[in-house]
């Protein structure tokens, strides 16, 4: 069982406001959320579900607002398994059609520092990743470097968010598309990055981002760290990818191919909510 | 010689983020550290796919400059790394002022082993030592007397702290030869 930390009732309700009013803000229908947010609700819910553990509510209630939402399915599996990962003795992914109506691998997990154990939950769980993609066609370089990039964003979320509760990783990977997201709810990037004196006078969420994205910059100082979103960048070198990087009210947003620190664009959202989110979405390529 | 199979213990092909790297120290510092004296330590990569410099950092940069390695005189090397990790390895060893010896190993053996990003002297002092066997000071003095006795002393004491060079004390003497061999 992942250790949860201290789920405070503020956290989740900070995140789960933020998300229904920042497209609209007025919340909206829980089917209205665009196919953009379903990787995030289904985080939401992950972290609703870890709140609701640990104060041992009862989850039939939720079910009925749930009920249209691909999502269930997630909070289904999350469950059954108590909040574990799949038992080991899965090690490949199971393909199955999700109530979107496309086939694929669709995994969800929090990342406590436990799972990071060699033999733990998150390395077996970036593996069902990497099998994924290699199953879905995609040439063995490509499935390893990007492994390696959401590995590099969960471990960022673990290292320096700061957050009361666990990140959440989730991949999806189908026929015709990859997608993998990382969300926190801690401090966000500028509470982080000032951390190192040579940043401290960063003002804004949106000069933190800019920097964040960047080669060798990171909330330590220590040199050959601040290289997670450069392993983003290589792993699509040549790629066409959406990336969406969130924190805080601040959004970063890349689409096109072979994306840079340089050219990714940064603007403010009208609402802010705690934390970094990571969202990376891509076709499928076949070499 | 010990060999350390670096996919199986980390337990993947794809090593990245520095918390993974933090984890797995534990474990490679029981085996490093079980060593016999003067072992040399071969870091075997040839079954990871793709190390990352956070990575490395975390996991592996300490065998370096652990004074429990130092104290018990090891020696470690880096072989069968892809072209995909050198850059990240490299990186990794450049930011903490490391230098490294790089080389394939199959069928038992070490080959082709070289240090890594070495400045002119140093590697040339290097080169000197491997083409003798071993040598002492004065013995590099021989070879080049431009450069004094003390010159030469300081150049191989620096590429035994980088554990590219070992050395044994024979009377008032240390003599330098390559770590690996």
């Amino acid at each position: 069982m992942e250790p949860s930390g201290t789920v405070t009732l503020d956290a989740l309700y900070s995140f789960e406001l933020s998300l229904a009013t920042s497209r609209r803000g007025t919340p909206p229908a829980v089917n209205d959320l665009a196919d953009e947010d379903v990787g995030t609700a289904a985080e939401f819910l992950a972290l609703r579900w870890l709140w609701m553990r640990d104060h041992r509510q009862d989850l039939l209630e939720f079910i009925p607002e749930l009920a249209q939402w691909e999502a269930l399915r997630i909070l289904r599996s999350l469950m059954q398994g108590c909040g574990n990962l799949p038992p080991s003795s899965q090690q490949r992914p199971q393909r199955q059609a999700s109530q979107a109506g496309r086939v694929g691998v669709h995994e969800l997990a929090p990342v406590g520092t436990a799972a990071w154990e060699p033999g733990g939950s998150f390395l077996r769980f970036q593996q069902r990743f990497q099998v994924a993609l290699r199953e879905a066609g995609n040439d063995r370089r490509f499935s390893y470097m990007l492994a390696a990039a959401f590995q590099e964003m969960a471990s960022n979320a673990v290292e320096h968010a700061g957050a009361p509760i666990p990140p959440i990783a989730c991949f999806e990977v189908t026929d015709s598309e990859w997608r993998f997201t990382v969300t926190d709810v801690g401090r966000g990037v500028l509470s982080s990055i000032r951390d190192n004196p040579a940043y401290s006078a960063t003002r804004t969420e949106k000069e933190a981002l800019k920097l964040v994205v960047q080669d060798d910059v990171s909330r330590t100082g220590e040199r050959g760290r601040g290289r997670g979103f450069t392993q983003m960048f290589k792993a699509l070198v040549d790629r066409r990818a959406v990336l969406r990087f969130r924190s805080r009210g601040t959004t970063a947003r890349w689409d096109g191919e072979s994306p840079t620190a340089q050219k990714i664009r940064v603007e403010a959202l009208p609402t802010s909510r705690d934390g970094f989110h990571v969202r990376a979405v891509g076709p499928l390529s076949r070499r | 010689m010990v060999m350390i199979e670096v996919g199986a213990v980390a337990d993947g092909s794809v090593l990245a983020g520095g918390a993974a790297g933090e984890r797995v120290r534990p474990r490679l510092e029981r085996i490093v550290l079980e060593a016999p004296p003067g072992s040399v330590v071969v870091l075997n990569f040839g079954d990871v796919d793709l190390v990352t410099s956070s990575y490395f950092l975390a996991a592996f940069a300490w065998i370096w400059t652990s004074p429990a390695t130092r104290t018990r005189d090891l020696f470690p090397v880096l072989a069968n790394v892809n072209a995909e990790s050198k850059d990240e390895v490299a990186l990794a060893l450049d930011a903490k002022g490391l230098r490294a010896l790089i080389g394939t190993y199959a069928d038992g053996q070490l080959r082709e082993v070289h240090p890594s990003k070495l400045e002119e002297t140093d590697r040339e002092t290097y080169r000197l030592v491997e083409q003798l066997g071993e040598a002492r000071a004065a013995d590099l003095f021989r070879t080049d007397p431009r450069i004094q006795p003390t010159a030469w002393s300081n150049r191989l004491n620096l590429l035994y702290g980088y554990r590219l060079l070992r050395r044994q004390k024979r009377g008032r003497q240390l003599v330098y030869s390559a770590s690996w061999r």
